[in-house]
């Protein structure tokens, strides 16, 4: 009986820990798993704030607007439409 | 949804812009999959304008899209200090041979709200100017 509860205790164990591993990936905040992403090169940036500029220079001068840009990933076979 | 959508993405680039390299194509077409965090040139930015940068997950928190009624819109106005629509950007295919470089723009500003443009981009002397614009699905 005690090298029963002992396997039992050893298999439990196991199961947590690999439990844990797991769910690792899934339990990460939401932020957390965004900045495991790779950060875009610099001419990808400078690709985005000429575009940024581009749909905005038709603004007043001293007009404000607010842009929320947010990373988008299209589909090798076809592209999103969100 | 725009009803090309089912085609592969090189062979509609190729149809709407013509005028792209093979090279820019294949390269948007390779890491366009590929998630990123976009980061812009803030002081490279036009004056005047209020720009956040978030991820898809605060995007979808502050259109309370998990709670499955549609998105939230005044929800969203009021987390982003009254921004009234989402610009999102793929990855850039580029051609530094050419100085080209493509990107699938979209925006959104809310239900029936929308379009998504393909953006042809040559650089000259430094500077990135917009060649051509090819529609790809407006709602």
């Amino acid at each position: 009986m005690g090298a029963g509860k002992s396997l039992s205790f050893v298999s439990l164990h196991m199961n947590r820990r690999a439990l844990l591993i797991a769910s690792c990936g899934l339990m990460l905040p939401p932020g957390a798993a965004i900045l495991g992403q790779p950060r875009v090169s610099t001419l990808d940036s400078e690709v985005y704030t000429a575009l940024v500029n581009k749909g905005t220079e038709e603004l007043k001068p001293g007009e404000l607007i607010s842009v929320v840009v947010a990373a988008q990933t299209i589909s090798p076979k076809g592209y999103r439409a969100s | 949804m725009h009803p090309d959508s089912a085609k592969p993405l090189a062979q509609t680039i190729r149809q709407k812009l013509p005028e792209a390299t093979r090279a820019a194509v294949n390269e948007l077409v390779r890491i366009g999959e590929q998630p990123a965090i976009v980061n812009l040139q803030m002081g490279a930015l036009r004056k005047g304008l209020r720009v956040h940068v978030v991820s898809d997950s605060n995007l979808r928190e502050a259109l309370a899209i998990e709670q499955g009624e549609g998105d939230d819109w005044q929800r969203f106005r009021a987390v982003y200090g009254g921004a009234t629509s989402v610009v999102s950007f793929s990855r850039v295919g580029s051609d530094p041979s050419s100085g080209q470089a493509l990107v699938v723009s979209s925006i959104n500003c809310g239900t029936l709200c929308g379009a998504g443009n393909l953006v042809l981009l040559q650089r000259r002397y430094g500077v990135w100017s917009v060649m051509k614009v090819g529609n790809l699905w407006v709602s």
